[in-house]
């Protein structure tokens, strides 16, 4: 027997999100639906939550698109096999036809959806191939829904004050399910963002996320030490605190 | 035309004009009006050259000089005018100041010489008696010569100037034309581009997921999402093919879209309308344009943002005439540095075709929270009067 294969899939409208997990569930109950995400800022969370190792994604939703949560997925330690989800065929879905992807259309049809099953158990058994060279490549195709990231003040308040930090000055966000922890230059603060979020407003060349709860300043990382096989963590400059990398994030840090 | 549009030597392309020209003659295509210029030239040409014939046959006897000067003259008077009547720009300005003064020059020439064959000077006198005999042959030979060769340039510069006339007549009127061509050419595709926009695979595919799964589940939401689909669709392509609809059909096709869009989208989109129902009956405008807002404040506005927001649209009719939009969203509302796409763009213009100077559409952000305010005016009149007199009726 095939044990569960864990799948996510994303799609910011119920109807067609909910048309998939019923097609999906008829014609492959092995597959486990881990998440039903409704937008792209809860699909990466969800993925970083459950490891899934499919997933379905519409590639216009709010906060990420589908291709962005793709291209970070395909950066973590154990990137899914991804199958996109989209309401029209476009040009750049040849660019699909090379395997590594795949793609359905919607409203999804059960054949369709059967063939794309199939392609996918046979390459659960390989690892998934290096995508973001492709990904990359479809990212400005994506007629993006997603709110282009602001480069914008973060209000902070702490009692009668409002604290305007600037993205630069901080060092790092720590959150846990309700509140963000902002460690900046001249202090700390609470927001009621959640890391989710902000990430996707952020410069993700600036903020790399090194756990699922964690952003760091790349810029205050001194060093990355590798505390044991599972284990490593981050030294700041000029600071104390010691941050936590967790396995998906870990290829982060290579020597050269 | 001065050149040919295949860049053809320029005597092939005079040859092919000329062919064109006496094509049209011989099939009469032109009218009377041509006919008759053309009719003038022959007679002229044809008398000239009779009166050649006769001139010199009287002052020398001599018959095959006399057909040859007269036919000479016809064919050059005749070569002359078609010149000018073929090649206008010829005969005008600096080349026609360079004609006359070559033509002067021979006719001169050619004056003085005769003068001088029938009243020789001898070369032996005094210079003062020299001049006297030049004079008396200027006299006698310069007159006929000159008089004749300006009365046949003026005659070519006439026709020449007349034709270059004609011909910048016709071009305005053509460019007219081709200027009512472009303004149709650009109505029907700004209509193509909303009617290609309201179709949209990405809204018509997602929607009808939700009316499958709907349907596969036995949902309620279903069949009223269905009825709005159709309705929105049916009432975009009827409207889309009239140049002007009310604003009442407008918002009321507005209605079906927000319809359909509620149904998908569920609690992340909330909507209200406030809407003066006679000043929307009264009010007219292209249709389409009011649609394109309200998609821009659900694109670009709230889709982005995950948690929904509200739109509020409100028509009142303004104190002086006129009424007044506004379409308002509580999305993510303009980035830094936004520029308008090439749909306001599009609207804008076809607003200024409708009204001229007096409708406004302005875009801000709103000032009590995030989001988008988007402000559509008309200052007078409810722009009914504008079905009788707009110059271009797109059809």
């Amino acid at each position: 027997m095939t044990t569960a294969i864990r799948t996510l899939i994303a799609d910011d409208e119920e109807g067609p999100r909910e048309q998939l997990r019923a097609a999906l569930q008829r014609l492959c109950p092995e597959l486990d639906i881990v998440a039903a995400s409704r937008h792209g800022v809860d699909a990466w969370d969800d993925f970083l939550e459950h490891e899934p190792q499919v997933c379905f994604l519409d590639i216009n939703m709010p906060g990420l698109t589908g291709i962005e949560v793709a291209r970070r997925m395909a950066a973590t330690a154990r990137p899914p096999h991804v199958v996109f989800v989209t309401a029209y065929g476009d040009h750049a879905l040849a660019a699909f036809d090379a395997g590594a992807l795949d793609y359905v259309m919607k409203p999804v049809e059960d054949a369709r959806l059967a063939q794309a099953i199939e392609r996918l158990k046979t390459r659960l058994h390989q690892p998934a191939p290096d995508l973001q060279a492709l990904l990359k490549q479809l990212l400005p195709m994506a007629a993006s829904a997603a709110a282009v990231p602001k480069p914008r003040l973060i209000q902070a308040s702490l009692g009668r004050e409002v604290k305007m930090i600037d993205p630069q000055d901080v060092v790092y966000f720590e959150s846990d399910n309700r509140y963000t922890r902002v460690v900046y230059d001249g202090g700390e603060a609470l927001i009621r963002t959640p890391l989710k979020e902000l990430l996707a407003t952020l410069d993700a060349d600036l903020f790399w996320q090194v756990h699922r709860s964690v952003l760091v300043n790349s810029r205050s990382i001194a060093s990355a030490i590798r505390v044991d096989e599972n284990t490593m963590q981050l030294t700041l400059k000029g600071r104390e605190e010691k941050l936590p990398v967790s396995r998906q994030f870990q290829g982060l840090f290579k020597g050269q | 035309m001065h050149t040919s549009h295949q860049a053809l030597p320029w005597h092939a392309s005079l040859r092919s004009d000329a062919a064109q020209a006496l094509g049209r003659v011989l099939r009469n295509e032109n009218g009377v009006c041509r006919n008759s210029q053309l009719l003038g030239a022959v007679t002229g040409a044809v008398s000239g050259g009779l009166g050649m014939l006769a001139g010199v046959l009287k002052s020398s006897g001599n018959w095959p000089l006399a057909i040859l000067a007269s036919v000479a003259f016809t064919l050059a008077f005749l070569g002359l005018m078609g010149l000018a009547w073929l090649r206008p720009l010829w005969f005008s300005g600096r080349p026609a100041v360079a004609l006359s003064a070559l033509t002067g020059g021979l006719a001169a020439a050619l004056g003085m010489t005769l003068g001088l064959s029938r009243a020789p000077v001898g070369h032996g006198l005094p210079w003062r008696e020299q001049m006297d005999g030049l004079l008396t042959a200027a006299r006698i030979g310069l007159p006929m010569p000159l008089l004749l060769s300006f009365a046949l340039l003026l005659v070519v510069i006439l026709t020449a100037s007349q034709r270059r006339e004609h011909m910048a007549r016709e071009l305005a009127l053509a460019q007219s034309r081709a200027d009512q061509e472009q303004a149709k050419r650009e109505a029907s595709e700004a209509r193509l581009r909303l009617l290609q926009a309201q179709i949209q695979p990405h809204f018509i595919f997602n929607t009808l997921a939700a009316v499958q799964h709907w349907v596969d589940t036995g949902d309620a939401r279903a069949s009223p999402l269905l009825r709005q689909l159709s309705s929105f669709l049916r009432g975009s392509a009827e409207l889309m093919l009239r140049p002007q609809v009310s604003l009442a059909e407008e918002l009321s096709l507005v209605q079906a879209y927000l319809g359909v869009m509620q149904a998908r989208w569920g609690e992340r989109l909330r909507f209200s309308l406030d809407i003066d129902a006679a000043c929307a009956a009264a009010a007219h405008l292209p249709p389409g344009i009011v649609l394109s807002l309200v998609e821009n404040a659900l694109e670009h506005g709230i889709a982005p943002t995950l948690n929904g927001a509200e739109l509020h649209l409100q028509l009142t009719a303004r104190p002086g005439g006129g009424w007044r939009l506004l379409v308002e969203d509580s999305g993510v509302g303009l980035a830094e540095g936004w520029q308008e796409g090439l749909g306001l763009g599009n609207s804008r213009a076809r607003l200024q075709g409708f009204f001229g100077e007096r409708a406004a559409l302005q875009l801000s952000r709103r000032e009590d929270g995030p989001g988008t305010r988007v402000c559509l005016q008309l200052h007078t009149g409810d722009g009914s009067e504008r079905t009788a007199e707009a110059p271009i009726q797109p059809t």
